[in-house]
């Protein structure tokens, strides 16, 4: 479950490379092992995974979509693409280390 | 790609276009065919056989008898009658696997891969042919939704291929990259 307290980091040993010609990107998951393809969105979402806080991490995306999306239509998205992120084992909870 | 500059190019794909929320996906099988190798053309020197086709398919018990009996009596005319079309194409057999023999695999060989295409614009423009008839009858016996198709080229054409393809192609370069 998504938390606005936690922080958000891709795992380990990800591999993600950008197309940016279709807007999307791929990530391999070595553990699984399994492809995925990351829309735009998803790709700013796993982008933005960098550690910082789940509360910074809707901030950053809200920022970035706005107008077309109010905070709490950030909020809604973010949480469910960082919980199927976390499922897939893309990105996962690690110690703030701020 | 560092990361600021990974963020700055999403940053214009989403203020560039209409919003869509997030999505990941499984990548579906079918992107395989789109980042695979694609050997040279044309093939390396002193090649006899560039390409092999191999197809793999089952036949009914109740027409396993009728199948080899065919074979037997057609298969020498069927590897002449491709002979002849000088195409570059051979047919070289039908083989069953033991202990079964229901499993069968028909085996082609090419001498490069435009002779794949001339091989069937060639079958396309002779169906009264007796190569038509003879590979018609063939196909007849097969089990049609077990039927597979495997292209195997050889190795030796694709050395260095990997290193060069990869350059362009994010599906191959994450796999070669992957240990």
């Amino acid at each position: 479950m998504f938390s606005q307290r936690a922080c958000y980091a891709k795992t380990r040993n990800l591999r993600v490379r950008p197309v940016p010609e279709m807007g999307i990107c791929f990530v391999f998951t070595p553990a699984t092992p399994k492809l995925y393809t990351l829309n735009t969105s998803a790709w700013l979402v796993l982008a933005l995974c960098d550690g910082r806080r789940g509360r910074a991490l809707v901030d950053a995306y809200a920022e970035e979509l706005a107008p077309q999306l109010s905070r709490d239509e950030a909020l809604g998205e973010v949480r469910l693409a960082v919980r199927d992120l976390e499922l897939k084992g893309i990105v996962a909870r690690v110690q703030d280390h701020g | 790609m560092s990361n600021r500059n990974e963020l700055e190019i999403i940053k214009r794909l989403v203020s560039g276009g209409t919003h869509v929320p997030p999505s990941v996906e499984v990548l579906k099988s079918e992107l395989r065919s789109d980042s695979g190798l694609e050997p040279p053309i044309p093939p390396p020197p002193a090649s006899i056989v560039y390409v092999i086709i191999k197809w793999k398919f089952h036949v009914r018990f109740s027409q396993l008898d009728k199948f080899h009996g065919f074979l037997k009596d057609h298969e020498e005319q069927i590897i002449a009658d491709v002979k002849d079309l000088d195409l570059g194409a051979a047919y070289l057999g039908t083989y069953a696997e033991l202990p079964r023999c229901n499993l069968h695999q028909t085996f082609w060989s090419y001498e490069s891969l435009a002779a794949i295409e001339q091989f069937k614009a060639a079958l396309a423009g002779k169906k009264k042919s007796a190569v038509y008839k003879g590979l018609k009858q063939l196909v007849s016996f097969i089990d049609d939704p077990t039927m597979g198709m495997h292209r195997l080229v050889r190795a030796s054409a694709l050395a260095g291929l990997v290193t060069k393809q990869r350059k362009t192609d994010p599906i191959l370069d994450m796999f070669a990259g992957n240990g």
